[in-house]
Parts: C-alpha cells; sequence; structure tokens
C-alpha cells in the first residue's frame, strides 16, 4: 500500500513507520487507534487519487486536521490516516470584497496572523488555536461570537473538496460535507468571508442568584447588537479575578457597554479567553460540551456547582464546557445521563465522533445515511463515526 | 493567576495546543516531529529518538494551557546515560575525538562550511 500510495504523493508524504504510526493513534481524546498508513497530501489531485485508490482497494480513510478531536474524531484502526497538515496554503486574499482563499489544513492562528498585517481577521476563534480550517468546516464549529456572527456555515462563500468516491466538487452547496464529520469528503479548499477586527464593548454582571442569570440571558438575547454572551461559574469567576458570584460577559457590537475603552475591551478578552488555560492547569482533565436549552440552563450549573465540576459557556445559545479533575473520571458517565435526562445533547461543540455517537438525533442518522449513500456509498470515509453506515 | 499545579506530563490531555509555535513541527509538518507525542511518549516513560528533536525553545510550554514542560534536556541526558545516541551524535563524537571538530578531516584548500552543507 505505501508504495502505491508513495507513487502518488511522494516518497516523503507517506509514511508506514511504526513512531509515525504511533503518532497518528491519538488525538484529544483518550482513544488510541492504530492506523495502517499516515498520508499528507499537498494539492487536491493527489487526494482525488488516494481516494480513488481507497475504493479500488477498500481501505478506510480516517481524515485529520490538527488532530484536537476530543471525540475520538481522527483515530482509526487499521486505517489510512489523511492528513491535511501540509496543505496549508493561503491562496487568495481579495481584501475588497472581504474573502480568503485558503486551503483546510491552514490553522486558525496563523491564518489569523497572517490576515492581522491586513487589519482583518476571521473571526470565529476557538479556544484552541491550533484547530484547522478544514476540521472547523467539518464540525461547522460554534465558537464565542457564534452568537452574533453564527457557525462557520455562515462563513463560507464556495467550498472545495473530494468525496469518497473520488469525485471533485468547487461548489457553494456546503452543506454536502460542511457539519459531517468527514463523512461525505475531504475539504481540500475554502473561500471564506473575512471581517476587520471588530470594534467592541462589554458589560460585566454578577450575580448571586441563579434565577437572576437566567431572566438577563433572556433578556440580553433579544438586543441585536450583542456580539457575544459568556457564563463563569463562581469559583471560575473569582479565579480570574471577577466579583464574587456567577459572572455573565456581554459584548456588543456597539459602544454601549461600561467598558468600551480599547485597553478595558482587551483586558477583559483576555481574560476570558484565559479560562480554559486556568482550569487546565488547576488540573481540570475532562472536558465535555452539554448542550442545553435556556430553560435547564438552571439545572446544568446546579448540578455542576453541586459536583465540583467547573462551568463556563457561551449562555447565549446553550453550548457549555464542563470540566471534570482526572479524581472525577467516574463522574462523566452520570453527567452523561443527567444531560439526557434534562433534554440536553453533546456533539455540538466537539462534533460526535465515536464518543458522541448515541446523541446523534434519528433525523440528523438519516440525513447522513442518505448524503452517505451518495457521496461515499463504499463507506470510504471515516468508517463508523457518527453513524453506523451499513 | 498562578500557574503552580500539575505542570508534569501526566496532566497533559493532549490538546495539541503545543504544537502551534513549535519551531520543529512547523518545518516537519507531522505530529512525530512535534512536542505533543513528546509528551505522550514521556506519559508512558517510552524514550525515543523523537527526543532529539527539539530545539529547547520552550514555544511549547507557552502555548500550553496547562503550562507543561517536557523537560526534553532531561529525557536526553537519561537515554544518553542509558547509551543511546542518535546516528548523527556518534558521527560528532568520532569526529570530534580523531579531528578535533565534529565535521571530520578538513582538508587543505577546503571551507568548514563545505562540510556541512
Amino acid at each position: 500500500m505505501k508504495k502505491r500510495l508513495s507513487n502518488i504523493v511522494g516518497p516523503g508524504n507517506v509514511s508506514d513507520n511504526p513512531v509515525d504510526l504511533e503518532a497518528y493513534s491519538y488525538c484529544g481524546s483518550e482513544t488510541k487507534l492504530k492506523p495502517d498508513v499516515v498520508v499528507w497530501p499537498q494539492n487536491t489531485d493527489q487526494v482525488r487519487r488516494i481516494m480513488l485508490y481507497a475504493n479500488q482497494t477498500h481501505t478506510p480513510v480516517v481524515i485529520r486536521g490538527s488532530g484536537t478531536s476530543l471525540v475520538d474524531g481522527c483515530v482509526g484502526e487499521k486505517a489510512a490516516i489523511l492528513s491535511s497538515e501540509r496543505m496549508n496554503k493561503i491562496i487568495k486574499l481579495d481584501l475588497k470584497n472581504k474573502l480568503i482563499e485558503v486551503e483546510a489544513g491552514i490553522r486558525i492562528k496563523d491564518l489569523n496572523n497572517a490576515l492581522g498585517e491586513f487589519k482583518a481577521v476571521f473571526p470565529l476563534i476557538p479556544f484552541n488555536h491550533v484547530k484547522t480550517i478544514g476540521g472547523m468546516l467539518a464540525l461547522n464549529a460554534a465558537t464565542k461570537e457564534s452568537q452574533h456572527l453564527g457557525r462557520m456555515l455562515d462563513w463560507v462563500e464556495e467550498i472545495e473538496f473530494v468525496d469518497g468516491t473520488g469525485k471533485y466538487y468547487y461548489t457553494k452547496k456546503k452543506e454536502i460535507v460542511l457539519g459531517r464529520e468527514g463523512l461525505t469528503g475531504f475539504i481540500t479548499r475554502a473561500k471564506l468571508r473575512i471581517s476587520e477586527q471588530p470594534v467592541i464593548s462589554i458589560d460585566v454582571f454578577s450575580f448571586t442568584q441563579l434565577l437572576e442569570i437566567l431572566k438577563k440571558v433572556r433578556l440580553l438575547k433579544k438586543d441585536v447588537e450583542l456580539y457575544f454572551l459568556e457564563f463563569l461559574d463562581k469559583k471560575t469567576a473569582q479565579e480570574l479575578g471577577f466579583d464574587n458570584g456567577y459572572v455573565l460577559l456581554a459584548g456588543y457590537t456597539s459602544l454601549k457597554g461600561k467598558n468600551k475603552n480599547v485597553l478595558e475591551v482587551r483586558k477583559l478578552l483576555e481574560k476570558l479567553d484565559s479560562t480554559h488555560s486556568l482550569l487546565r492547569s488547576k488540573g481540570y482533565y475532562y472536558l465535555q460540551d452539554p448542550f442545553v436549552s435556556l430553560e435547564k440552563t438552571y439545572d446544568l450549573i446546579e448540578w455542576c456547582e453541586k459536583n465540583n465540576v467547573r462551568l463556563h459557556g457561551h449562555a447565549g445559545f446553550g453550548l457549555f464546557y464542563a470540566y471534570f479533575s482526572k479524581e472525577d473520571k467516574n463522574l462523566l458517565k452520570t453527567f452523561r445521563s443527567f444531560i439526557r435526562r434534562i433534554n440536553g445533547v453533546f456533539g455540538k461543540g466537539f462534533g460526535y465522533g465515536l464518543a458522541n455517537k448515541d446523541f446523534v438525533s434519528p433525523i440528523k442518522k438519516k440525513e447522513l445515511i442518505k448524503l452517505k449513500d451518495e457521496y461515499d456509498y463504499n463507506n470510504i470515509l471515516n468508517p463508523d463515526k457518527v453513524i453506523s453506515y451499513r | 493567576m498562578t500557574l503552580d499545579k500539575n505542570k508534569g506530563v501526566d496532566n497533559c490531555n493532549l490538546c495539541g495546543m503545543c504544537n502551534l509555535n513549535c519551531p520543529i513541527y512547523k518545518v516537519l509538518l507531522k505530529e512525530s516531529g512535534g512536542p505533543r507525542f513528546k509528551v505522550f511518549l514521556a506519559k508512558k516513560k517510552d524514550y525515543k529518538e523523537v527526543f532529539f528533536l527539539c530545539t529547547e525553545c520552550g514555544a511549547c510550554i507557552q502555548d500550553c494551557p496547562a503550562k507543561i514542560d517536557i523537560g526534553c534536556l532531561k529525557i536526553r541526558a537519561e537515554m544518553v546515560k542509558k547509551g543511546f545516541e542518535t546516528p548523527a551524535n556518534k558521527i560528532m563524537q568520532e569526529n570530534i575525538k580523531q579531528h578535533g571538530n565534529p565535521f571530520g578531516e578538513i582538508k587543505k584548500g577546503k571551507k568548514i562550511k563545505q562540510y556541512y552543507t
């Protein structure tokens, strides 16, 4: 297999060396699955030829970007790992129309570093800056800015991909691959919208009562100028240097917030962005992405507080991040049952992958099966992820 | 903010943020060249040649949310003590012993640069 693949991508871009195989046996989760081969294509044609070869030989292909999946999304036993790491170029920047065309393997931080020179930004910024654009597209990722700006889907003009049968597409029909977690195709390029660096102001609200928060969230959500609405639990807020109590940070696209000075805003944003680092440095190890309705947010916060689970997240649209310490690993199972009980789901933040497979709704399953039938009927791409196909 | 706790590799949850600015990863563009793989191996004390692929610049510690220091130098020292050497190091050591420089025999009229480019 290596010989055939190296004919396609060149000898330096394919490996079955045990060290490389071990390096691609893990991602951001605890599952370890050793692949048979790792391939680093460098252009779309190579991806297309690899897919054709995989179809001929029935080789399962697992797509990987930076390997940050928390739900076992980019590992696969005895599979060929197709890594986008070496497809990381910026193809075209159109400042006039605020568009940028990039390869899928470019990492969000590298993209924004490059755009910074032109005072532009790709505004959806996840807390893990190493994520690739391809990965974010495959998850249709949401970030705190999604409150105002929507998800990745809203920031893509056109997308280039190779489907599971080796067919090439350059299309505006983004929904074929966006948010499909690599089940229908390998995203090779995307034309993204960019914006100017946003001018925002921020209000910080502290609460002692849970019910007060929900009332405030309900009120703020109606505000069309709301840019983000972030929740911090009591302990986390205190450790970040906010007042005692639960904290809501509301960002606005106008200057109506109390903190409008550039330095004040930057300081608050830095604090907010350091939440993940703070919790990780405190020894919180496992991460979950509960998605609950506003009515059930009360229960979620209360449960987490009672069980010493740290919680922060996007209160405006109900996507939270729960942090468990290593000792509380057993709590994870209880937490998942609890979320199910309050009609919440997992997977809206980190994706479904293997770990959140049982939270995929029947409607979504049906939709994915239909897409698989059309774009990957041999079930080459990410087999057994998200759904069990055939 | 104090980052005093759990700096050891056991606290790594493999988020991959350490790969962000690693100069070795940026050149090789593969997981086995980056710091995350080193932590993955260090967690199970499986020391391999990849620990020599580190410039000790500390960019990984800067980017790590848990501020984990892999300690490649210490690991390398331990590996060398146990008799492990990379082929390149072996050649360099031999050259220093025999010729007094890491490049080997320097012939008259040749500049040192020609020996390593």
